[in-house]
């Protein structure tokens, strides 16, 4: 329900971004770092030229493998999230999705927590370990997108629409990405995107998107 | 409960404000005394007083000052929630804080239910464990009096482990700090 | 394979469609098939999903016999949830919820409303639903609810039931309703169940709940049109069995926490209805108890909790009830309350019922 909540307020105006990435105290990766890049949680619409909003599986597979290649083609030590399930695991995921929830309502959004005085101040503390002992990383990388994009059909219908002065949406590209650093639980670098434009689904334009999503990663 | 509190979010016209530590009037009748780590929602609408350390997807501190006869907790009721009666038993009002919680779809399981003091009278206080269709497990703790025919009920919930615990001691303070000051209180029901 | 000839198969002699295979990723099919397969994993990891392994072999080998060839497709999941509901997806998942499980007097009424699942599955009306909506809504039509809000706000939206599609549980149509209930009858016949029990579930329904109240009716055939037709197929197909005693047996273990479930929607009137349908033992009449506790009919909770008492599988919370009701006419709890306290020392609530005594 929150994550509802979270899409409507993304779509209030926003100032421009100032807030911090990176947590107090931490600059950068210490050299040698292992980081588990967590199973990204993608979706990829289309809108039809009515608004309907149907999945498409090929934008958001492509999308995925694009993040993974940008991400894994970096530096550092990368490591593969291992297969199988684990509630454990599974908890650790819930709780940074809240976690991730109230970092972009209350430090992004425009619902800023007086007591946190600006800073990215937030932690799973010792409810990580499940995922350190899981995987032996020392950071783990959460990835979240959800993109729309308009058909042709749906094109022709804003035009139609800005014409008449009725406003339809065109597709919006809302995506985060966290690193936590597994030891502590400290959420130390955590960025996020909400645009209108921006396309994952190829060439320059997902190369474009990533480097935004990426923007003063400390790795 | 999270439910309502994204709809006083989707308000759109609410901030986030710091709670001054110190002694705190809420809803001009229940004092605490908290310290300097609370925000709490301004401009939301008539319901819970509600506060947060961390942010209100995490943890929640909800007061419950002067429920009435007929009333439901919190805002936005479905016409099947159950409503407040003076008459309501510690049990009857777990039971009216659970139907609340449920009706999200969450599951909830009491885990403690017993006598305690709140507010500078008799009352009780119970532990309970939520389990919500989406996100992270929840712990939470209440305590509540009957007063002049109203209820007071504080609620404190939080994804279980880290974070409850990490307020909780808090709360508990809070809790026996709270004190009811209106000054129709005079027959009090005891559970 | 020609749909419509499978819809209007003559009794007996509707031929299946051949199994189902993955639609291109870039289809619609395709994008709504790997849509569920993502919200599948989800599910999978829900703990609101109950696991048991007896009642999910149970509900799974009734989901096989009806479907016959599909049957190696077909992902059954049991979900805890209050509401009367089964859904199916395209790409083969199926929910039977709690709520269904506690009104379904015997296995031949699940088989019919699984049946009915698997018809709409069959028909593939899932992706027929998404096509219809992309169509209604290019002609200005007003699309379900939720996605006008989001629409408005250009918001990218997650959830199934958002994207108005089918088993998130929004209404197909009264046609595709109707063509599943041909075929969810046809296939019970043909699975051995009594095809008369389906037209059973909705009267069922019905007396619980009026159908004004109730979405269900809003979105299905009219119950009379609908229990004519059902009933015309059952004296055609004829025969069948409803195995009332293994279903029984099969729900017992869980039954308690649906009846628990089902007290917190606060439909005390639609319980008392469900709870007189069920033959009478020590559950049964502690839940009628709570139902009248939670109305505020005392005196009708009390004689409830009285009757329940008489049986061996009364819950030790009746005496917990019992007591607080007691209370409050004004009489003396102790014996309930120690009685409740005996069977239950580590009760959560023990520490206030013992102040109370």
């Amino acid at each position: 329900m929150l994550r509802t909540a979270v899409f409507v307020l993304l779509a209030m105006p926003l100032a421009a971004l100032a807030q911090a990435r990176l947590a107090d105290g931490f600059a950068q990766l210490p050299a040698g770092a292992s980081i588990v890049l967590m199973p990204a949680d993608i979706e990829l619409f289309e809108i039809s030229a009515g608004g309907v909003i149907e999945p498409r599986a090929d934008w958001t597979r492509v999308a995925a493998a694009h993040i993974e290649r940008r991400l894994r083609s970096r530096s550092g030590q990368w490591k593969e999230f291992p297969a199988g399930s684990d509630p454990a695991v599974d908890g650790v995921f819930r709780l940074h999705r809240a976690v991730a929830d109230a970092i972009i309502v209350h430090h992004f959004g425009s619902l800023k927590l007086p007591t946190k005085e600006g800073r990215l101040d937030w932690s799973l503390g010792p409810d990580a370990a499940p995922l350190a002992a899981r995987t032996g990383a020392d950071y783990a990388l959460f990835t979240w997108v959800r993109d729309t994009y308009a058909s042709e059909a749906r094109k022709a219908t804003m035009v139609v629409g800005a014409l008449v002065g009725a406003a339809l949406g065109g597709g919006v590209q809302s995506a985060y990405m966290s690193l936590v650093e597994l030891k502590t639980g400290r959420v130390v670098w955590f960025n996020r995107i909400r645009r209108l434009s921006g396309d994952l689904r190829e060439g320059d334009a997902a190369a474009e998107t990533l480097d935004a999503l990426l923007a003063g990663f400390p790795g | 409960m999270r439910l309502l509190l994204v709809l006083v979010l989707l308000a759109g016209c609410s901030t986030m404000e710091r709670v001054e530590p110190g002694r705190t009037t809420i809803r001009d009748e229940l004092t605490v005394t908290a310290d300097a780590r609370w925000n709490r929602i301004e401009g939301g609408r008539d319901g819970a007083e509600v506060w947060t350390a961390d942010g209100t997807a995490l943890d929640v501190l909800a007061f419950y000052v002067g429920v009435a006869e007929g009333e439901t907790l919190g805002a936005a009721p479905s016409e099947f929630a159950p409503r407040f009666r003076p008459t309501m038993s510690p049990h009857d009002i777990v039971e009216l804080y659970e139907a609340l919680v449920t009706q999200e779809g969450s599951e909830f399981r009491l885990e403690r239910l017993g006598p305690a003091g709140f507010g500078g009278r008799p009352g009780f206080v119970f532990e309970h464990t939520t389990v919500m269709r989406e996100g992270p497990a929840l712990s939470g703790i209440a305590y509540g009096t009957v007063a002049g025919g109203r209820l007071y009920l504080l609620s404190y919930t939080a994804p279980r482990r880290y974070f409850f615990e990490k307020n909780l001691d808090q709360v508990r303070s809070i809790a026996a700090s709270a004190l009811i000051t209106s000054r129709e209180n005079e027959a009090s029901a005891s559970p | 394979m020609d749909r419509r000839s499978f819809l209007l198969g003559c009794g007996g002699c509707a031929v299946m469609p051949e199994r189902f295979t993955r639609p291109e990723a870039q289809s619609d099919e395709g994008g709504l098939w790997a849509y569920m397969d993502r919200d599948e994993e989800r599910l999978q990891r829900s703990p609101f999903l109950i696991r048991d392994p007896a009642l999910n072999a149970y509900v799974s080998s009734i989901a096989c016999r009806l479907a016959g060839d599909h049957c190696p497709d077909l992902r059954v999941y049991i979900v805890r949830t209050a509401q009367f509901n089964a859904t199916m997806a395209p790409n083969g998942m199926m929910q039977v919820w709690s709520g269904l499980l506690l009104r379904a007097g015997n296995e031949a009424q699940l088989a019919a409303i699984m049946g009915h699942e698997i018809g709409h599955y069959l028909l593939r009306h899932g992706v027929e639903r998404l096509r219809e909506a992309k169509n209604r809504a290019a002609t200005g039509q007003v699309l379900s609810i939720g996605l006008g809000f989001f629409q408005l706000l250009g918001a990218a939206v997650s959830s199934l039931a958002q994207l108005g599609l089918a088993a998130g549980g929004l209404a197909y149509g009264r046609d595709h309703e109707r063509a599943a209930d041909r075929i969810g009858i046809e296939l019970m016949a043909r699975a051995g169940y009594a095809p008369a029990e389906a037209a059973r579930v909705w009267s069922q329904l019905l007396e619980e709940a009026p159908a004004e109240q109730s979405i269900l009716f809003a979105t299905h055939p009219p119950l009379a049109e609908r229990k004519e037709v059902l009933a015309e197929a059952a004296a055609r197909l004829g025969g069948g069995h409803v195995n009332a005693e293994a279903y029984r047996e099969r729900l017992a273990p869980h039954r308690g926490a649906f009846l628990h479930d089902e007290i917190l929607r606060g439909h005390y009137g639609e319980t008392l209805v469900l709870l007189d349908r069920m033959p009478p033992d020590g559950e049964v009449l502690f839940y009628k108890g709570e139902a009248h506790r939670l109305r505020g009919e005392l005196q009708a909770a009390a004689a409830a909790y009285r009757s329940a008492e008489a049986y061996p599988d009364a819950p030790a919370e009746l005496f917990r009830s019992l007591g607080l009701v007691q209370r409050r006419l004004g009489r003396s709890p102790t014996r309930a309350f120690t009685r409740y306290l005996e069977l239950k020392p580590g009760a959560p609530d023990a520490e206030l019922i013992r102040a109370y005594l």
